[in-house]
């Protein structure tokens, strides 16, 4: 034969083999999860949206979780959770990625939880331990006086090697929460506790320090701790509080991890194959691809219908849209997971029957910041006329398909109820005519090319923000809405390390507008950036994330009233007046609250996502799948 | 010989100091350390914290007192521990165990490439012109031009959406069916996609080098003295030109090798490869210094040794070059 037929029977052998080793090889074992049939009922013409208010703090006394019972083992089945990012440990000390989280609340149950509809219930202990239900109290008198949270621990709860869990572990983790060699990410609550005292096997009393105890922490720093990390307790005059003292509780397996060193903790098996008290025990991560999990029958709270999780590993939003149209996977979760572009796919997935998208308006919340010391900023005329010129509902149709919400404060309606109060604030309606009159107002006539012109400098403003693909969208929108009455909007995109670093420009103040997302927590202190003593500056360490440079003393006052009260009764009309200050002052403008994506099966009863900082995960010990 | 190889190998390490000096410059002059953005989700964390949290991973001190730190614990097998990708784990063992996926990957689709590339590229130069070698050349054009991440996330459309529940269909990625042991069907099918979409470019690019080089081959003198001669054409083909005609395919493939271990990001990301090529991405992205420092030196190692491979085998194969 010639030599350039046998090479093309060569070829065409392999034409012919490679795809047919592809049919050949033995179909895919069937997924074990039932395959639902497709929809039933009509398509839904809307996702439901869940409008759900966001997370009130008010802690809820009476427990009911799923009864006690002697648990009957699942029948075998399996659920594919997946999420952009793997953890980088799973040391519920170390780090803080959202993608360890969701692990996480599998494999541990922690005391207290802060649920879906925003209360914080008990989980692993009988009650939040609250001044209104006794269970935390103030003792002491005068410069001793102290606060004193007391929890209980429910019998059956255990580690998942059968050793119970007792005051001894929660006081465990307080000693090594407050370890200076252990890099815990954020022990900002916990080390205002002075010491946690064991009184028996289920009770443990925590106890926050004193006025004299503070002040002596900011003199000579706290076991190991140094003295600047107590720095804002020098002048300490009442017992150190914290707004959500009921949440500074925890536990961890003491009888493994006291036997190793807190620096070296992070390298531990435990890091990376923990035990924990959870409905799910660790069985097995394949770096990079998969953690799986196996239900755990002994689970205190009930144990779980469904046997296997696993959470798998899908970098790319376009591989995992994939992987739903295949029906590969039953839930993603919001880690690096489909953004709001991706919202039309996962409507017209919807529509099929067998998944459901949950659009949820979450804590964060978009916002600009304004540099008040930028010599056009500083005029509050400018401000406001640039709040009226920005057609903030249109923002939330365009941009978030309409799935979300203008915010108007730091604090999002029901997070908490009691503090968002629509009569404490000034809003700013889209109004382009107000926007001009106020320029004008302030001084500035338009050019020859239509931009504002006042004592010959234009009014050109930059405004720096992430490169994310909704943040462009948002900027570009805007600065159109700016041209239209004249200022020049100058856009800078910087990769997300650029814009938050130390050396970035919000924390060296040399921004003229900033655009990022807050996490607007369960609490409305938000002293770190309403006070003018946090404005980063070289005489402050660059301490503080007041980046506007807001000073104003009836301000700085309020804020400092309500970080340190816990009665909701004081704290509601301080926190109204600061609201109004705020946006009338307007160092900040609210644009909208972020959107939380998730998509789980149609037929994966009580998915219950939340929106705040709790992952969907919460309780996966109640999720069932209904065939 | 000897001599050669041995300055080789002598400018090989010099080479590699200095390449890990720069590269640990660049490293630290890109803004921001792994706690930066911390505050952003902790809104508590107070400054004085996050000076702690850098200072227990070493951050405290300028780069070139860490350069030598890091210098002097390599010597010794200590490569430094993760605190981004993998936190607390060693840097060496955050490589070991994607290492073997990228071979794997990149290894079947080197060999694919190759055993479809040269039989391809020869016999569009035997039969130059004719319609094979236009569909060939069309299709290499065309494969040359295609983008990674379109042509990837487009087969995942094709064969695990459109082709669902046919016995076509294939997984979106990853490297197996989580939960199920060693399959090797499993396994196979799995690396379908990725490699296919990998061999694409390769095959594209090095059937128009065989192409070209065989072309050459053929029109040199001795090739019609082998005619002459009375050699039977398969003879003439395969021992007088193809041997020939392999040496700068040689080269290209000397080039290659260092793919084996570097990876190739898109791919693995879009397929999500537990590879090296994504590990790195990731630990560029949470300023994770001491694995983005990992993997550049010892991917450097094995670019300089494989162009060292490559020009020993090129002496080896082509008999007019001599090393002294």
């Amino acid at each position: 034969m010639r030599p350039s037929r046998v090479l093309l029977t060569f070829i065409a052998v392999l034409a012919l083999v490679l795809p047919s080793l592809a049919a050949c090889a033995p179909a895919p074992a069937p997924t074990p999860t039932p395959a639902p049939k497709a929809a039933e009922k009509p398509a839904e013409a809307k996702p439901a949206e869940q409008a759900k208010p966001a997370p009130t703090p008010t802690p809820v006394p009476a427990p009911s979780p799923t009864p006690t019972v002697a648990a009957k083992p699942a029948a075998p089945s399996r659920l594919v959770i997946v999420m952009g990012q793997q953890p980088d440990t799973l040391h519920p000390g170390i780090g803080s990625m959202m993608a360890k989280t969701e692990v996480e609340y599998a494999l541990f149950a922690w005391p207290v939880v802060f649920n879906d509809k925003g209360e914080y219930i008990p989980w692993g202990v009988e009650q939040v331990p609250t001044l209104d239900n006794g269970g935390a109290r103030f003792v002491g008198e005068g410069d001793d006086r102290h606060l004193e949270v007391t929890y209980k621990i429910k019998k059956g709860n255990k580690w998942h090697d059968g050793t119970p869990v007792t005051a001894k572990d929660m006081r465990y983790q307080w000693e090594l929460y407050l370890d200076p060699k252990f890099p815990i990410a954020d022990r900002s609550l916990i080390q205002k506790v002075y010491d946690v005292t064991v009184v028996d096997e289920q009770t443990a009393v925590y106890k926050f320090m004193s006025a004299r105890q503070a002040r002596e922490a900011a003199q000579k720093g706290f076991r190991g701790l140094d003295a600047k990390e107590y720095a804002d307790f020098k002048d300490q005059k009442d017992p150190v509080v914290d707004p959500l003292y009921w949440t500074v509780g925890g536990y961890l397996p003491s009888h493994i991890l006291s036997k190793i060193p807190a620096d070296q903790q992070e390298a531990s098996e435990f890091a990376r194959k923990p035990i924990g008290n959870g409905p799910y025990k660790f069985k097995e991560w394949v770096p990079d691809q998969s953690i799986t999990l196996e239900a755990n029958p002994d689970f205190f709270l009930g144990a779980p219908k469904i046997q296997t999780v696993v959470f798998r590993i899908i970098k790319d939003t376009n591989a995992q849209l994939a992987a739903l149209q295949a029906g590969e996977v039953d839930v993603v979760t919001q880690v690096q997971g489909p953004d709001l572009d991706k919202a039309p796919e996962l409507d017209r997935l919807a529509a099929q029957g067998t998944y459901k998208p949950y659009y949820i308006p979450g804590t964060p919340w978009e916002h600009i910041d304004f540099n008040l010391d930028n010599e056009h900023l500083k005029d509050v005329r400018v401000r406001k006329a640039i709040a009226h010129a920005i057609n903030r509902e249109q923002l939330v149709e365009k941009v978030l398909y309409g799935k979300s919400r203008v915010a108007h404060s730091w604090i999002m309606p029901g997070s908490p109820a009691w503090a968002y109060d629509e009569s404490c604030l000034v809003k700013y309606e889209y109004n382009p005519e107000k926007a001009k009159q106020l320029l004008a107002e302030a001084g500035y006539k338009p050019g020859p090319d239509g931009i504002l012109v006042k004592d010959g400098k234009k009014l050109t403003l930059k405004l720096s923000t992430t490169d994310a693909a909704l943040r462009k969208t948002t900027a570009q929108i805007i600065q159109q809405q700016l041209k239209q009455v004249g200022i020049d909007l100058q856009l800078e995109f910087l990769p997300g390390r650029g814009l938050f670093e130390t050396k970035g420009p919000l924390r060296q103040r040399t921004f003229e507008l900033g655009m990022y997302t807050w996490l607007s927590l369960p609490d409305p202190d938000r002293i770190d950036y309403m006070h003018s003593k946090n404005i980063p500056s070289p005489a402050n360490n660059f301490t503080g994330n007041n980046f506007p440079g807001w000073r104003n003393p009836k301000a700085d006052q309020l804020a400092v009233r309500g970080s340190q009260s816990l009665s909701e009764k004081e704290r509601k009309p301080i926190y109204c007046e600061l609201q109004r200050l705020w946006t009338d002052e307007l160092p900040v403008l609210p644009l909208f609250q972020r959107v939380v994506v998730t998509v789980a099966r149609a037929n994966l009863e009580n998915y219950r996502p939340t929106g705040s900082s709790t992952p969907e995960t919460w309780n996966i010990h109640e999720w069932v799948l209904r065939s | 010989m000897g001599t050669f190889l041995l300055r080789r190998l002598i400018q090989t390490v010099v080479l590699l100091l200095i390449i890990s000096a720069f590269v640990f410059f660049l490293i630290n002059l890109a803004p921001g350390g792994p706690f930066d953005a911390l505050v952003f989700g902790s809104p508590r964390v107070s400054q004085a914290h996050l000076e702690r949290l850098n200072q227990l991973i070493g951050l405290d001190k300028p780069w070139y007192i860490r350069y030598f730190s890091w210098l002097r614990n390599v010597v010794v097998g200590d490569w430094g521990t993760s605190w981004g990708v993998a936190y607390g784990q060693p840097v060496l063992t955050v490589i070991a165990e994607r290492l073997p996926a990228t071979v794997l990957l990149m290894g079947t689709a080197l060999l694919l490439s190759l055993l479809i590339a040269l039989p391809i590229g020869i016999y569009s130069a035997l039969r130059q012109y004719s319609w094979v070698d236009y569909v060939v050349t069309a299709l290499s054009f065309f494969g040359i031009a295609m983008p990674t991440f379109w042509f990837g996330i487009m087969l995942i459309i094709i064969f695990a959406v459109v082709l669902k529940d046919t016995p076509f269909q294939l997984p979106t990625g990853g490297m197996m069916t989580p939960g199920m042991g060693f399959d090797l069907a499993d396994r196979v099918r799995h690396l379908i996609l990725p490699v296919a979409v990998l061999s694409l470019f390769n095959v594209a690019q090095w059937s128009r080098f065989m192409r070209s080089s065989m072309l050459e081959i053929l029109n040199q003198d001795y090739m019609r003295t082998a005619r002459a001669k009375g050699l039977r054409e398969q003879v003439v083909i395969l021992k007088h030109g193809l041997r020939n005609a392999l040496i700068p395919i040689i080269t290209i493939i000397g080039l290659e090798i260092p793919a084996l271990v570097s990876g190739a990001v898109v791919t693995e990301f879009i397929f999500s490869w537990p590879g090296m090529g994504q590990v790195f991405f990731q630990a560029v992205f949470a300023s994770d210094w001491p694995v983005v420092q990992g993997i550049v030196v010892i991917t450097a190692c094995v670019v300089i040794l494989s162009n060292l491979l490559a020009d020993i085998l090129y002496a080896v194969a082509d008999p007019r070059i001599r090393y002294s």
